[in-house]
């Protein structure tokens, strides 16, 4: 084994392909005019912002719920349960990612026909593509469990024992489930019948049902935290709950032993021991077989047949130009399961809650619990403004051109304008995301018997704010889309493109929420006037979002 | 049908040119072949052509329309072979025809006579259900091919296209590029063949280091070097020769 082989593999799979350079090369790009140095300021800064916003919100979110644990826990007697759950959060959070990851970056990576080939031993390649899969998880492990440190830091104080674990836990820790997810892939990929979407659903299928058990855990907690009259009986009844969890998972209670004692130092040994025995042992099982295994998946990739046998369906069926490009849009998307599961998800994963809260009964006792706010005149606003977020941050758009990779050079020889295919592109977001929010929209209406005649500003808000967040995506993406990836999460989730696209979106709710608000609290307007009010301005931003998405199509479109 | 004049091309920052000074005009009805070492800017010059690059410096027309500045218009007539097959891989060849139908506006009526028979001419007419993933490179090449030819365009550029085909359908593709220009149409495209060049060109232009150094009939260029027996493959090999 050459450990120089090894650093030039690393080298190559990751040329050009960190966040950081991707940063760079957007506020390099266009140096050649220097007219456009100030917009090219502007433009950086904005995104600069609206990236720092996007992970800001996230981390402080996930800050606040550590921190309700924390507290929860201090109830019953435990301290430093918001590092548990930070640990148990991150660690199946990056186990699910690492099932996608692992599978593309071990297994299906486009570059592995062309490395298979070259005089490289099976471990230097299994090596290489092992640290790819943590390098892949690695940032947003830490992103997930950093906000535990600030709650613990902030609870506890600072000390030597919670700087050693949270360097631990930052760069070990991510080995767990990263290993794990190693295991259950090699379990799939050994599998006789193992396919890459029957792996790819069990997964998803996975998070589903962890989403909403943990939703449904939270809820209840909550609710039954709401109620402060026999908060006892709650504390009792959940201190039974924690240390049911303590008992179970050991790892997590290793780990936040390490950080906040008592017996720091034990069981920082006991969780080191432990997780290179597990690491070990699944580096061990994937290496048996590594290169057996990827040339096998190799040989059956490619020989998909769709209609096997079939005779030739009927050419006829007219369709619109635009819908054209709408059915081409999700026939990329379709292509790989890292974009339909990042795309798909985002849109469907909150109406799947919804319906399980309906049906659990979780949302009758939302509706108590939310009994006080339910009453205020502005109540119809807050709704549509929270349906507008879950419908508005999203990738579809954000990473549009980037998902097409190589293919945009297909695009660019047909002999359309560039609004055709923004129009095509924003057609494909709105079935998406738009109907959703119908659904949503209708769905909230009738949960909080809302007056109907509400409809008749919450249809066009949303279709305005959907449109905005549809166009400022493409004009992000346009300016530089990330067209040369060899693993279709580089296109999507590791893509800054769609995370600027996601705070711009939010930003702009933001700025229609404050509009809304001035509208109904110190102005006074009614809820309905005032939300008929918000679609004049909604839609010129949207007219606006339309003009930058089409500039940035024709200049993508034009020669080069 | 297309002129080129004085066009110049540079990639990014490097120093030296892809393409320089190149002048050059296509008749209607001839078939030009484009010919010259690897990476001496054929490429380059087609997909100028086509509207994938933009010249630094001279101007490009097709039927009379500006590259840059009418590019549907010039996109709409020209059929595009490039010189590494694209496709949407997950769709079948016969989505992805229908598709390209739609997007140059094919007439309904007409496409689905036009994609079966072309399908037909390339014997890809069994396997059009098939999604192009599961296509060999020559399969692909094929589809390549019918994917330029179905919206009948006015011009067809081709990138090297006889890569990957087997003799059959090399002989096929050559009867089709000649029937092409009876109407007046016309084909450019680029070739490492010179038998083909030899046979199948009205006028062939030698392009080398980004210059065009010889731009002629086969027979022309026999007379000005002074020989009249000798093949293309020998003039070229003449006429590239650096080593003096
Ligand atoms: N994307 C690119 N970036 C920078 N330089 C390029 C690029 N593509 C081509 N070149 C350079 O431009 C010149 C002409 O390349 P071109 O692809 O046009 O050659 P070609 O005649 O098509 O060669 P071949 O016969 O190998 O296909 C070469 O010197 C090449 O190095
Ligand atoms: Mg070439």
């Amino acid at each position: 084994m050459k450990l120089n082989n090894i650093r030039l593999l690393l080298r190559a799979a990751g040329k050009g392909d960190s966040r950081w350079e991707q940063f760079v090369t957007i506020s390099l790009e266009s140096k050649k005019s220097n007219s456009r140095k100030k917009s090219r300021l502007v433009i950086q800064v904005v995104i600069a912002l609206s990236i720092l916003l996007a992970a800001g919100s996230m981390a402080f979110m996930l800050g606040v719920n550590y921190y309700q644990m924390e507290i929860l826990g201090s109830i019953v007697g435990i301290d430093g349960f918001s590092w548990f759950m930070g640990a148990v959060t991150a660690a199946l959070i990056t186990f699910m990612f690492g099932m996608f990851s692992g599978g593309s970056v071990l297994y299906h990576g486009k570059d592995l026909p062309l490395l298979l080939v070259l005089p490289l031993t099976q471990r230097e390649l299994l090596i290489s593509r092992l640290i790819l899969h943590y390098k892949a998880n690695f940032f947003m492990h830490t992103i997930l469990f950093l906000p535990a440190v600030a709650v613990a830091i902030h609870v506890h104080g600072i000390s030597f024992p919670i700087i050693v674990a949270a360097l631990v836990q930052i760069t070990i820790a991510p080995f767990i489930p990263l290993s794990l997810s190693l295991i259950v892939l090699h379990l799939f990929v050994k599998g006789k019948k193992h396919t890459r979407k029957s792996r790819e659903s069990w997964a998803i299928i996975f998070m589903l049902t962890l989403l909403v058990v943990m939703q449904g855990l939270a809820s209840r907690w909550m609710q039954s935290g709401m109620d402060s009259s026999n908060l006892e009986n709650f504390a009792n009844s959940f201190g039974i709950v924690l240390q049911g969890l303590q008992r179970i998972l050991l790892f997590p209670k290793w780990q936040m032993s390490m950080a906040l004692g008592p017996h720091s130092f034990v069981n920082g040994l006991y969780f080191l021991l432990a997780v290179a025995a597990i690491t070990i042992g699944a580096i061990y099982l994937v290496a048996t077989a590594y290169g057996e295994t990827v040339t096998r998946l190799w040989e059956t990739s490619t020989t998909v047949r769709k209609n096997n046998g079939k005779s030739s369906r009927s050419y006829t069926g007219h369709y619109a130009l635009e819908w054209s490009l709408v059915r081409r849009e999700y026939a990329i998307i379709n292509e790989h399961s890292a974009f339909k599961m990042e795309l798909y998800g985002e849109a469907v994963i909150p109406l799947i809650l919804v319906v399980v809260y309906a049906i659990s009964g979780v949302i009758g006792e939302f509706k108590v619990m939310l009994e006080p706010v339910f009453r205020l005149d502005t109540f119809p606003m807050i709704v549509t403004g929270a349906l507008l977020l879950t419908s508005s941050l999203s990738m579809m758009s954000g990473t549009s051109y980037s998902r097409e990779g190589k293919l945009l050079a297909l695009s660019r020889t047909m002999p359309l304008e560039g609004a055709s295919f923004v129009r095509g592109k924003m057609a494909a977001h709105l079935m998406l995301f738009y109907s959703t929010y119908l659904i949503f929209s209708l769905a909230a209406l009738a949960i909080f018997r809302l007056e109907l005649v509400h409809a008749v500003w919450m249809m066009p808000l949303g279709f305005f704010a959907v449109g905005s967040s549809a166009c400022f995506g493409l004009a992000i993406d346009g300016r530089n889309p990330r067209l040369d990836w060899k693993l279709p999460q580089q296109a999507v989730k590791q893509n800054l493109n769609g995370l600027a696209a996601m705070g711009i979106s939010f930003a702009n709710i933001a700025v229609l929420a404050g509009l809304g608000y001035l509208l109904a609290e110190p102005i006074g307007l009614s809820a309905l006037s005032s939300g008929l009010l918000l679609v004049a301005p909604s839609a010129c931003i949207w007219w606006l979002s339309w003009k930058l998405a089409v500039s940035g199509a024709r200049r993508l479109y034009q020669a080069q | 049908m297309v002129t080129i004049q004085s066009v110049t091309k540079k990639y990014g920052n490097s120093a030296k040119a892809a393409v320089e000074n190149l002048s050059l005009a296509l008749v209607p009805g001839e078939i030009f072949g484009f010919l010259g070492p690897n990476g001496a800017g054929k490429s380059t010059t087609i997909k100028m052509i086509v509207g994938l690059l933009s010249q630094d410096t001279g101007t490009i027309t097709v039927d009379g329309h500006d590259t840059l500045n009418e590019t549907v218009l010039v996109k709409q007539r020209i059929g595009y072979v490039p010189d590494e097959p694209l496709f949407y891989e997950k769709m079948t060849a016969n989505e992805y025809l229908q598709f390209i139908c739609e997007i140059y506006r094919v007439p309904n009526e007409a496409r689905q006579e036009r994609i079966v028979r072309w399908a037909k001419r390339f014997s890809l007419h069994g396997v059009l259900d098939d999604q192009i993933s599961s296509y060999s490179r020559g399969m692909k090449q094929k589809l390549g091919i019918v994917t330029a030819l179905v919206h009948e365009p006015r011009l067809l550029i081709l990138d090297e296209p006889m890569v990957g085909l087997d003799p059959k359908s090399a002989f096929i593709l050559k009867e089709v590029m000649h029937e092409f220009c009876e109407g007046g149409r016309s084909v450019f495209f680029s070739t490492h063949v010179m038998e083909v060049a030899e046979r199948l060109c009205t006028r062939v232009g030698i392009i080398m280091n980004g210059s065009l150094i010889a731009c002629d009939t086969f027979h022309a260029l026999q007379e000005r070097s002074g020989s009249g027996d000798l093949s293309l493959e020998q003039l070229f090999l003449e006429m590239t020769d650096e080593t003096e």
